[in-house]
């Protein structure tokens, strides 16, 4: 559960960042590398 | 464990976790009522203690509410779980909803290393010898672990967190373990 929290916790600094991008799809959160305004 | 962790679980793909995890707090039902309110909330600043005086500073990333203690005139600071010697502190892990807990945490690594070198007095381990030091190895080792996961996020190949999560040399499915098995020790 540690390495899912931390995990995520990292995904969301690289959104922030502008180096990843979230979608919606499936009923969970995805994660890409395509453009940040995709 | 509060439905928003459990949600948090079920955002990052992690629903058979979070349906195993929530069957567990159903046995074990958690009681804000059990606990006392602190005698005393810290602000940041400077605190007397008898002759010896301590600077407060927050620093959350660990938790919402850390802080560390900077002993000026000894050059001396009380790092609490915000910088340890040899591990890095569980980020994303507090109980209740947070927004960026590893943005705050990098915001507070890099405040500590702008401050005075100090000795380090850390809650686990060793006392060590550079605030500022530690502070930059933490930094580093957490932008290394940014380009780890970059590299799972390739074009064309969308996941969950969890299934990031899983990639990863460090993450729950390094050593061929599920996720569920792996929940008290990863």
């Amino acid at each position: 559960m540690i390495a899912i929290c931390e995990t995520l916790a990292h995904l969301d600094v690289l959104v922030d960042r502008r180096l990843a991008v979230r979608k919606s799809g499936n009923g969970a959160e995805r994660f890409s590398l395509a453009s940040a305004n995709d | 464990m509060p439905e928003s962790s459990l949600r948090e679980l079920r955002r990052s793909g992690a629903s058979e976790l979070a349906d195993v995890l929530s069957v567990e707090t159903a046995a074990e039902p958690f009681s804000a009522a059990s606990w006392e309110d602190p005698d005393h909330w810290i602000m940041p600043g400077e605190i007397g203690l008898g002759g010896r005086s301590l600077v407060a500073i927050h620093t959350p990333g660990h938790t919402k509410g850390h802080y560390v203690f900077d002993d000026r005139d000894s050059g001396l600071l009380f790092s609490g779980d915000h910088i340890l010697p040899h591990i890095t502190p569980s980020i994303g892990f507090e109980l209740g909803p947070w927004g960026m807990p590893l943005g705050d945490y990098v915001d507070s690594l890099e405040l500590t290393h702008r401050q005075p070198d100090r000795r380090l007095l850390p809650a686990h381990g060793a006392v060590t010898g550079s605030s500022r030091e530690r502070a930059a190895e933490l930094l580093q080792h957490h932008e290394h672990r940014f380009d780890e996961i970059v590299d799972e996020l390739s074009p064309g190949a969308p996941s969950t967190a969890a299934g990031v999560a899983e990639k990863l040399p460090w993450g729950p499915g390094a050593d061929g373990r599920s996720l569920v098995s792996t929940r008290s020790t990863k």
